[in-house]
Formats: structure tokens, sequence, C-alpha cells
């Protein structure tokens, strides 16, 4: 197994250019809502893929039922998009798109939150891919419900030994809109990142 | 002149100091570095630079609020905002506390010449 670690430095420049990735997709998806969002900080973290669920279950509160929508990436940059949002959060965005609290079928909401996921991790993905100047495709995102973290059955967890794990938090205080945006990717992509982590690096 | 660069990112950092030496010609510089708004503040307060780059989603404190705080200290302070947020809403807000300018994450080369000549001259 190659070294599938990120050095500080590597780990920054992630960050930094997940940070302009995800602030151009949230501006996307602020213009929908018309309201402002609050952007976080993205989180990186590399571990093993065993441990995925129990890193999940620790950062989600999987005692309420949550909404997961995911998006397969496909190019160098080979992973998943994970959009997770809990079933409160869902229905408040159903609502900013007009729809009344009491008309709102779990059909709605999934329709809206796999459209929110496409644009946010779409946008988000190919900015990240312009910067590190590949090209990526996705494939149409699919979505569940889960209420136990047991529910999740991701392809990543039988896959691959090691997941690097890209998290950021969408909250939108005002509508009580809280989600959280996870991006796997496989070990040949972590690979891959690195390298053209470094290429930017040296070029400072 | 003295230039007070804050972001979280050292990388971020680095990139506007690069693009700094590429747009800046004849001119003595020094560069100040923050990786929070707190620290931004703090040296704003005793190094009273000419210029301020400002980030705004870090920890400790958020470039709002160390862009608040130094306008409150210092009226005339010249700050300009660079970020990944580009929505609406955060461009028209650092505009009410009284940046100088909202840069969209990264900086180029063209814009960091503008953003100087208007300063300089």
């Amino acid at each position: 197994m190659c070294n599938i670690e990120l050095t500080e430095d590597e780990k920054d420049c992630l960050q930094e250019l997940m940070n302009v990735a995800y602030g151009s997709a949230t501006a996307a998806i602020t213009e929908i809502f018309d309201a402002f969002a609050k952007l976080s900080i993205p989180t990186i973290k590399i571990i093993d893929a065993l441990y995925l669920k129990d890193y999940l279950s620790h950062e989600l509160n999987f005692k309420e039922e949550h909404f997961v929508a995911s998006q397969q990436i496909n190019g160098p940059l080979n992973g998943e998009n994970m959009f997770i949002i809990n079933k409160k959060s869902a229905a408040n965005m159903s609502i900013k798109f007009g729809f009344s609290d009491d008309e709102i079928s779990n059909e709605d909401i999934c329709d809206i939150t796999l459209e929110i996921t496409n644009i946010l991790s779409s946008s988000t993905i190919s900015k990240l891919a312009e910067d590190i100047k590949t090209n990526v495709s996705f494939s149409a995102p699919t979505i569940k419900t889960i209420s136990s973290i047991n529910q999740l059955n991701n392809l990543f967890i039988s896959n691959y030994k090691k997941v690097i794990i890209i998290s950021t938090k969408l909250e939108f205080d005002d509508l009580n809109i809280h989600a959280e945006l996870f991006i796997l990717t496989t070990d040949n992509s972590i690979l891959f990142i690195k390298e053209k982590l470094n290429k930017i690096l040296d070029e400072l | 002149m003295k230039i007070l660069v804050t972001d979280d990112s050292k990388m971020a950092r680095k990139m506007v100091i690069k693009t700094l030496q590429d747009a800046i010609n004849n001119i003595n510089y020094e560069v100040l570095e923050a990786q929070n708004g707190e620290e931004s503040l703090n040296l704003y307060k005793e190094h009273k630079p000419n210029i301020v780059f400002m980030d705004l989603t870090m920890p400790v404190m958020d470039g709002f609020e160390a862009l608040k705080r130094i306008k409150e200290f210092d009226n005339s302070a010249k700050v300009i905002v660079i970020s990944a947020d580009i929505q609406k809403q955060a461009m028209d807000r650092v505009r009410e506390l009284g940046a100088l300018n909202f840069v969209k994450k990264p900086i180029d080369l063209k814009k960091m010449q503008q953003i100087l000549v208007n300063l300089i001259s």
C-alpha cells in the first residue's frame, strides 16, 4: 500500500481548494433560496473505510430520520458525494421552495433534496476539478431515508481500504436548515489528489 | 508600506503574498501574516498596516467581526476582503462594515494590480 496520508501542507492546500469550491456552490444554492448561508471551514480526514460508519455515527445525530443523497464521481478524481440532511431541515428546505407544511410528501422532499445535492455536489467537485486541472463526470444522484447508521450501505465500506472525508456544513440560520456534505474518494484518488496538491504547492 | 494578510490557510496566505510580489514593482513593502480575525485585529492595532487582506471564514474570530472591530479602531483602515463566500448577502455585509473591496478567491494578478493602483494613487 502506498502512503495514503496527507501532510499538513497538503491538507491545508486541499482545505483551501475545498473552501473556494464550496463557496461557489453555496452561492449558487443561496441564489435559489434567497437566504444567507453560513459556511463552515471544511474538515479533511483520511480514515480506514471500516470506520466510516463509526465516524458518521459520531458526526451526525441518527436518533432522527435523515435523507442521504449520494452521487458517484467518475474520472481520475473518483469517489462519491454524500449529502446528509435531517428530515426537519429537508422539510424546511421544501417549504422554502413554496410547498406548504401540510402538502409536503416524502417524495417532494426527496425530489428537492436530490436537486440541491446535484447543484451543491457537482458545483463543488467541478470547481475542485478545475483547480487541480482534471475532468470529472457525475452519475445521477440517488436518495434514501435512514434512521440508523446500520441502514447506510455505502460502497466504500466494502471496496476501499481508506477514504478521504471532506466534510462541510451548510447552515441557513434563519431557515433552520442544517446539512452536511461529505466527499469520499478512493485510494487511487487520494494519491492523485496528493500529486496535484504538491504541484500547486511547488508553484507557490 | 505594511500589508497585513489574514487567512487561516497558510496556502491562501502564500497565494496572496505571491500575487502581491508579482504585482508590486519598485515599492518597499513589509508583509505581516495573521491566522484569524483576532490575530489580525491585534496586529492591526500594533502596526497600523496600510492595507489589510481579510478572509471571512476563520476560526477564533471570523472576518466579518475582525473587519468591524478594525474599522471601529480606525475608521480609515483599508480592508480588502478575499473570500470564497461569494454570496450577495456576504458582499453586502462586508461593504456595510466598511470594506474597501470584495474579491473572490483566489485573487488574480490583474485584480491585485487594480487594487494596488487604486490605493496608491
